[in-house]
């Protein structure tokens, strides 16, 4: 039938201290226009030294994707008139960027072994490059305000070939991308502030034609999930015209998506036709990474990437891909299960606990670690196993421990969670919860076996969820048949 | 006073080693000093135009400040109380810096230049920000916005000045304005011009000093150089404004040329005997000068090379053309009067409109010269080629600097047009070396005479250590008639 390519240019931006030529913050989120200087602003006579944490964290990237590194990269200025381009020039690598030919493997969703466990997308370069300032266009007032804080601010552009084959697969790769980039520390990767942006390429044509299909762009997308729902709408579209013989209404173009309404449309002002009158930066000396310090950058020691991590947690904890898999998404994450784990708790019980709860509270990333603490989340894991709580006073307390950073058991005593086991308490409550609903009893004992989860809950409720539910259980039987 | 009469009557003549002696033993105070300096701007310059900006009440508050530190005995700085007179393509913090362009009439840099800052740190006042071609392109003022051409004709009656755009600052020497000028320049424009007006120019390795602050025309033929009334002087500010500072120049100059192999390229020489019998005897008094002092001097090849000229002109032109491209009206400088509505939804238009109205012609057309450079296949074959050509001048020079220490070559300054020194100025600068020039006399109608000595990269020392045993053995010091010439404008 049809057959999609898609082609990935994700800008990240570099976690370094201070921008790529200049001495300014790179913080995010300070006044607009307040970490500014004459270099990053563009004035005369102002001249870029380059960052070498910038360096040091490109050539990371590119290692842990398998790139080659060039021993000489060198800058070069890309040209154009723009609000957002103070020097009317972006410094950029054009001819010679400081890493080549990588890849990147994802695992197949299938797993099956005759189609391989992996593909592998090839990457095809990645740059260093300054950022550009930010546009601001408040919608009450028909102005445009620049700010210049994000201007000079490191990147690297990571271009792959067009090789991912559906939408799903390209967010896969960019979801496997983030991770790889987190765990090297390169980058925050969050694509709501902008520290990872990503354009496409899509093409679409008839399975078997010999021909390529027309390259679209698609812009504008803020999320990895609407990433991928640009593509379906794009993919989809072209199809349509495909089957509807128009297809020569599929040009050549930039499109945006506009994801209140959920679908791409073509760019207002196009930018087609630009030259770039690219040219060697001659304010910078090349790259030069030959002399013995900057070696020792190549040969560091690079951590144990999500891809390795995933396979290990399948064969040190027993765990399920799927499982592995949501664990490894950040190193915060992974370490934090593997935290739980060392204070005694059963892998399969943390990681259950970790990814059906506290996922539901904390969204884990390098600077905003978990509020519960692995000790205490162990600690609370014990207490269920022991019987002490239910797993529901649990949820309860997990709650708690979040809002508040208490201690688990603080938390039980004041609000009297202790699960009761007691035979005679636990039978007490039963007969009141029969005494309360006789017709419930009356069906069932007329044979409607259902009910027994009614009053089981009833019993629950009354307990206030400290009931130990198998005790209960076991009463409420005997009466009910006795 | 007796001070007083010593003071206005040589001021203008006085080197930087005079100046510092006359504080220190209290012959004059900086104040008096600089207000002589000031006096004699505002008596003379309308007539010369050489400069754009004179800093009045900062140099003067400075002066005072710099007065206090000296009656409490504090160290002033080995530059403390000297008058400096920048380029206005140099950034200097809080004073106005305009490039001669319409497009930074009123900017003012939040920055000094790396080598101003230095200058300062040593204690020197700027005077003033003197003239220059608009961006130092070209080879005249006409059509821009600050016409510092008025010097050219007035000091030197009717001569063409050469290194143009250094002229503001080596005029102003020249006239008496300040010992010390800090400028920059391409094509020879620091060593031309100050062998133009009878002064030591020093155009130091390309990458020897910093550029930061040096709004650039030409980025990898750009350098910031210095211009002074002897070597001593020059010398003294070299060593404050280079990069790395392992020796001290000023004390080695006194060590003399003894050994040195210092070469005479015959193809100049040669050209020169015919065009200029005052300027051949010149360099034969240096060459007999320098082989009494123990030298040893031979004639070497080094023909002019082919396409020089081309290829400057397309590499300063691509650069120039990408350099410039940041003047776009929106962001600091001249900004056209647009309506802002019609601003707002043409944003080309004004910026189109902004650098029409603020670039002159001689910027424009390097400018476009640049863009078909950059943005066609012919053009990038033409900088390709140009490249090439400033590779085979670097290799030549490098190859001449294996049989020489040194190489002496005349500065011709008094034609009219393009001329064969011109060519050479602009080898030196395309093989980053540095080069000095010194006064070595007068022609017969009393205009200054230079020579140049050059060396291979980071060889100031040695340079420098030459020129001061020339300027010994001439003991030409002490007689600097040019400024007096101002006076008559007045």
């Amino acid at each position: 039938m049809f057959e999609t390519i898609i082609g990935l240019e994700i800008h990240v931006e570099l976690k370094t201290r201070t921008k790529l030529f200049c001495g300014c913050s790179t913080g995010f989120g300070d006044p607009p226009n307040h970490n500014i200087c004459p270099v990053c602003a563009g004035m005369p006579g102002a001249l870029p030294a380059l960052n070498e944490e910038a360096v040091r964290l490109a050539i990371r990237a590119g290692r842990a994707l398998s790139c080659r590194i060039n021993p000489v990269s060198s800058f070069d200025r890309k040209s154009y008139f723009y609000p957002d381009l103070p020097k009317s020039y972006q410094i950029t690598q054009h001819q010679i960027p400081i890493c080549e030919g990588g890849y990147l493997d994802l695992e197949d969703p299938d797993n099956s072994p005759e189609k391989g466990l992996y593909r592998r997308i090839a990457i095809e370069r990645i740059h260093l490059e300054e950022d550009a300032a930010k546009l601001i266009h408040p919608e009450d007032r028909p102005v445009t305000l620049v700010d210049y804080n994000r201007a000079g601010i490191p990147l690297i552009e990571i271009v792959t070939r067009p090789e991912l084959t559906s939408p799903e697969d390209a967010a896969a790769f960019l979801k496997e991308l983030k991770a790889i980039l987190e765990y090297l520390g390169v980058s925050d990767c969050r694509m709501e502030q902008g520290s990872l942006r990503c354009d496409v390429n899509i093409s679409v044509r008839k399975t078997g034609s010999r021909k390529p299909g027309t390259k679209v762009e698609i812009k504008n997308m803020n999320s990895f999930r609407e990433i991928q729902k640009a593509l379906e709408y794009e993919q989809e579209r072209q199809k349509k015209l495909f089957l509807s013989n128009r297809s020569h209404e599929i040009i050549s173009e930039t499109r945006m998506w506009d994801s209140r309404q959920g679908i791409t449309k073509p760019m207002r002002f196009k930018d087609e036709g630009r030259h770039y009158r690219f040219f060697p930066e001659p304010d910078l000396p090349p790259i030069d990474l030959r002399s013995s310090r900057t070696l020792s950058w190549l040969e560091e020691n690079l951590p144990e990437l999500p891809g390795q991590k995933r396979e290990r947690f399948v064969k040190q904890y027993g765990l399920s891909s799927y499982e592995a898999g949501i664990l490894t998404g950040s190193r915060a994450l992974a370490d934090y299960f593997e935290e739980v784990t060392a204070y005694g708790v059963r892998p399969g019980d943390a990681s259950n606990w970790i990814i059906t709860e506290l996922l539901r509270l904390w969204k884990p990333s390098e600077d905003r670690g978990s509020p519960v603490r692995s000790r205490s989340l162990a600690q609370l894991i014990r207490l269920i196993d022991e019987g002490r709580i239910s797993r529901n006073a649990a949820k309860e307390v997990l709650n708690d421990m979040h809002a508040a950073g208490r201690e688990p058991m603080d938390i039980i005593m004041q609000k009297n969670l202790i699960q009761v086991s007691g035979q005679d308490e636990i039978a007490e409550l039963v007969e009141a919860v029969m005494a309360d609903n006789t017709d419930a009893v009356q069906e069932y004992k007329a044979g409607k076996s259902k009910v027994f989860g009614f009053l089981m809950g009833q019993i629950m409720k009354a307990g206030r969820g400290r009931v130990n539910p198998n005790i209960a259980g076991k009463i409420l039987e005997e009466r009910l048949k006795g | 006073m007796k001070s007083q009469n010593m003071m206005s009557n040589n001021v203008g003549e006085m080197t930087i080693s005079e100046l510092a002696e006359g504080y220190r033993y209290r012959h004059f105070s900086i104040r008096e000093t600089v207000r002589h300096y000031l006096e004699r701007i505002a008596k003379l310059d309308e007539g010369l135009g050489t400069f754009i900006t004179v800093c009045k009440e900062t140099a003067l508050r400075e002066a005072e400040k710099l007065d206090e530190g000296l009656s409490r005995g504090g160290d002033i700085g080995l530059l403390g109380g000297i008058p400096l007179v920048v380029a206005d393509n140099i950034c200097t913090r809080g004073i106005r810096t305009t490039c001669a362009s319409r497009a930074l009439e009123d900017f003012v840099p939040s920055y000094d230049a790396a080598a101003v800052e230095r200058l300062k740190a040593a204690g020197a006042l700027i005077i003033g920000k003197t003239g220059l071609n608009e961006f130092a392109i070209g080879a005249s003022t006409e059509g821009t916005a600050h016409q510092a051409a008025c010097f050219f004709g007035n000091l030197r009656k009717g001569s063409r000045a050469y290194g143009d755009l250094t002229c503001g600052s080596a005029a102003a020497l020249a006239a008496g304005f300040a010992p010390l000028a800090l400028s920059s320049g391409t094509r020879g424009a620091v060593t031309l011009s100050a062998a133009f007006y009878g002064l030591v120019g020093l155009k130091p390795t390309c990458g020897a000093v910093s550029r930061y602050g040096l709004i650039p025309f030409t980025s990898t033929l750009d350098q910031i150089g210095l211009m002074a009334r002897d070597t001593r002087d020059c010398a003294l500010a070299f060593q404050i404004i280079r990069n790395n500072v392992n020796t001290s120049d000023t004390e080695e100059l006194s060590k003399g040329v003894e050994g040195l192999r210092i070469g005479i390229p015959k193809e100049l020489t040669e050209c020169i005997r015919e065009q200029n019998q005052e300027l051949a005897a010149a360099i034969h008094k240096a060459i007999r000068i320098y082989e009494r002092l123990g030298a040893e001097v031979g004639e070497m090849s080094l023909p002019p090379a082919d396409g020089c000229l081309s290829a400057y002109e397309i590499i300063a032109s691509a650069e120039a053309g990408s350099n410039l491209a940041r003047y776009d009206g929106m962001h600091y400088g001249y900004c056209s009067d647009m309506p802002p509505d019609e601003a707002e939804h043409n944003l080309n238009e004004m910026i189109i409109r902004s650098r029409t109205e603020s670039f002159g012609m001689e910027v424009k057309r390097c400018i476009i010269l640049g863009t078909y450079v950059l943005s066609t296949e012919h053009g990038a074959a033409c900088l390709r080629k140009a490249v090439q050509v400033r590779r085979r001048v670097q290799n030549a020079w490098k190859e001449a600097f294996r049989h020489c220490d040194l190489m002496l070559l005349p500065v011709l300054s008094d034609s009219n047009g393009f001329s064969v020194t011109d060519g050479y100025a602009m080898m030196m600068d395309m093989a980053g070396i540095p080069a000095v020039t010194v006064p070595c006399g007068f022609s017969s109608s009393a205009l200054p005479i230079g020579l140049q000595l050059a060396a291979d990269h980071y060889k100031e020392g040695r340079l420098l250590r030459a020129a001061y045993s020339l300027e010994q053995e001439l003991a030409l010091t002490g007689f600097r008639p040019v400024w007096k010439e101002a006076d008559r404008f007045v």
